[in-house]
């Protein structure tokens, strides 16, 4: 009912003029009574505070369990992914480890597949100096075959001619 | 079936239901009866049991329909041979009951969804109920939801005025038994005359604050029938007896067409009532005339009250009109009461004033009064004095009503923090579900008019000199509940408040401070009133 007024806690006489308050103002001109009943009253009020204070303590307690729960699982749920990274990391490292083996493996096969090669270098080197050289003499000879027949003709030509 | 035949059902196979349903089905529109059973089925709480009673209803379209319920292993079908009526068939049901609570459904409503699992959560919170109800709403033929009843958490006063408890409900098994389920001879109000003898014996009720019950409103409703006297002198009856057996002196009357009942107590004496009213002595102009407010105030109690024991204490500023006091004593002299008059010189603090004039008080019995208000019925104090003399209410307030006749006061309530007066600007009337014509518990009754024990409010330190303007009636009303007593409204007390002639509302932060400090946690939400527009039409 938030249009409604709120309870009518006022009368209309001497209210007039003083209608906000911030307190309950002289206290001095009570009668013993009346400060008897004032002290009653503060007493009462304490009591309902505190009662009021405990229940809200309660609550903020309930809510800071509640929130320490939460915390206790996150970081339950941070442990169990922090334990899931240290496994991928490991196996991340075996992994890498295994690479690195392959590496060095395939950097040895490299290795002594550049001696091989070297050899082979090597040995085509050779072979290719000994294939220059048969080519040299192959083609000297290939020269004196490829010239020998024409020479003979030549031969029989001068001796016919002679003749 | 006699009342002694109620001893409890032969022993099954299965284990035993949370809730027992009962259903008296007499020549029922066969879809309504279809829909309420399909609303059980349906239930999201599985621990319950179904047993529909036929009444000999002797139609084959019913006994189909029942046949059919009956193929689910859950639903049990007792069939009467002769019909014999509703109190006869319920207690067929209750003796054949194997669960722990007992829950009366008509054959024509519907249950919510979650009707079943609401009992079962506030019986896991609150172990010792031996009642447990719920809100309800109207149903068309159609299945249109109507008008919410909200109900009050458990309210004794009211129950004296209406069977305000109604569906859905779940009573303990033993007690009902103990109690011999329903009585004969209150039909049509067989209900009521239970609620009345089961909550006088029960150890606990308990409110379910949601609407899980929908009645459905037809032309062939009992409640819509034209001649309902015998159910009303059934309900009076129930109420005598139960005055009867609580101790209270009185005669039932009913007050509305619809069935609200009026105890009219007897007072086993009358003890000296003190009316203390503080005042400045001002004047406002009422109904064109200008008066002294408290003069008249003082007026229309002396001339029109006819309760015996009446002393006068006013409290009076001391920059009031000269002859105030004289004017007042021979005022009230004339008419043979007493009067006390107390000058006030300190600075203002209403509650200072209220509370010296209650410790010059002599009386048994103070009323807290406003100098602007009328009285309207003569015997406000008879009544108010009446609901005051039970040991366990501690305050008592009327029916307010502003110059214009709509209501200023009817009760205090709370909403999300914020106190207020309950239907403060409505037009005269019956309220929701006739809640101003019964008396009942309210969270509190307004300062301008309120009756209180001397004793009581001498043992709760008076009015709070730390709310010297505002809400020191709400702080005291909480302290009288705080301190277990109850707080009564009544419409049988009635005055005019002419507030709006004098008042100007204005509440400053320390006094919600202060309130909020106290009672924070008891402000959120109204124990008796939930008929706010937040709260919204409810939905099957």
């Amino acid at each position: 009912m938030p249009e409604q007024n709120v309870a009518g806690a006022v009368y209309s006489d001497g209210a007039n003029g003083v209608l906000a308050s911030d307190g309950p103002g002289d206290l001095t001109r009570l009668t013993v009574d009346e400060r008897q009943l004032h002290l009653l009253d503060q007493v009462i009020g304490l009591r309902a505070q505190l009662a009021e204070e405990i229940v809200r303590n309660q609550v903020r307690l309930f809510k800071l369990n509640e929130e320490h729960e939460r915390t206790l699982e996150a970081l339950h749920q941070a442990r169990l992914a922090d334990a899931g990274l240290r496994t991928d990391l490991t196996a991340a490292l075996t992994e890498r480890d295994q690479a690195q083996a392959d590496l060095h493996s395939v950097l040895q096969a490299d290795a002594d597949l550049r001696v091989k090669l070297g050899d082979m270098d090597a040995r085509l080197s050779t072979a290719l100096a000994e294939l220059v050289g048969l080519k040299e003499s192959w083609t000297w000879r290939a020269g004196r075959v490829a010239t020998g027949p024409a020479a003979a003709a030549r031969r029989v030509t001068r001796r016919f001619r002679s003749s | 079936m006699p009342d002694d035949a109620l001893g409890g059902p032969p022993p099954g196979d299965h284990p035993e239901p949370l809730i027992s349903l009962v259903v008296p089905v007499y020549r029922p529109d066969v879809s309504y009866l279809t829909a309420l059973v399909e609303s059980i089925q349906a239930q999201s709480f599985s621990g319950w049991e179904l047993i529909l009673v036929d009444d000999a209803s002797a139609d084959v379209a019913v006994t189909t329909a029942l046949r059919i319920a009956e193929l689910d292993p859950r639903v049990r079908l007792i069939v009467r041979a002769f019909n014999a009526g509703i109190v006869a068939a319920t207690n067929d049901g209750i003796a054949a009951a194997r669960g722990t609570f007992v829950g009366f459904a008509d054959h024509d409503d519907v249950l919510a969804p979650d009707a079943l699992a609401a009992i079962a959560a506030a019986l896991s919170e609150c172990p010792t109920a031996d009642l447990l109800y719920t809100d309800e709403a109207h149903l068309s033929p159609d299945g249109e939801v109507g008008e919410a009843f909200r109900k009050p958490d458990f309210s004794p006063e009211r129950l004296r005025g209406q069977m305000y408890i109604g569906h859905l409900g779940a009573y303990r098994t033993s007690l009902l038994r103990e109690l011999g389920g329903l009585r004969t001879g209150f039909d049509g109000s067989q209900d009521y005359d239970l609620a009345l003898r089961f909550t006088e014996r029960a150890a606990q009720v308990v409110h379910i604050p949601r609407v899980l019950y929908f009645w459905r409103i037809h032309p062939e409703s009992v409640s819509q029938r034209p001649d309902n006297a015998p159910v009303f002198a059934a309900a009076r009856r129930a109420l005598a007896e139960h005055l009867e057996r609580v101790g209270i002196a009185g005669v039932v009357e009913q007050v509305h067409e619809v069935g609200v009942y009026r105890v009219r107590r007897r007072l086993p004496r009358t003890p000296l009532v003190s009316i203390v009213i503080p005042t400045r002595g001002s004047s406002a102009v009422v109904r064109d005339e200008r008066r002294c407010m408290v003069l008249e105030a003082v007026r229309s109690v002396v001339m029109k009250s006819t309760y015996p024991a009446i002393e006068f204490v006013v409290v009076i500023d001391a920059d009031a009109p000269d002859g105030l006091a004289s004017e007042l004593s021979a005022l009230v002299g004339a008419f043979g009461h007493r009067l006390r008059v107390l000058e006030w010189t300190a600075p203002f603090n209403f509650s200072a004033k209220v509370n010296r004039g209650v410790l010059a008080a002599a009386g048994e019995f103070v009323v807290l009064l406003n100098d602007d208000v009328e009285l309207i019925t003569a015997d406000w104090l008879e009544v108010m004095v009446g609901l005051a003399q039970q040991d366990d209410v501690g305050l008592v307030g009327p029916m307010l009503y502003f110059e214009d006749d709509t209501i200023q006061h009817a009760g205090q309530a709370t909403d999300r923090g914020a106190p207020g007066h309950i239907g403060w600007r409505w037009n005269r009337g019956p309220g929701p579900f006739a809640a101003f014509l019964v008396d009942r518990e309210v969270s509190g009754v307004t300062g301008a008019c309120a009756l209180v024990p001397r004793e009581l409010y001498l043992q709760l330190g008076g009015m709070s000199l730390d709310l010297p303007v505002n809400f020191n009636d709400v702080d005291f009303g909480q302290k009288v509940s705080d301190a277990g007593y109850r707080i009564l409204w009544t419409p049988h007390a009635e005055l005019y408040h002419y507030e709006s002639k004098s008042r100007v509302a204005q509440v400053v932060s320390y006094e919600i401070n202060t309130l909020n400090n106290r009672w924070g946690r008891r402000l959120g939400r109204d124990k008796f009133w939930h008929h706010f527009e937040a709260e919204g039409k409810p939905r099957l």
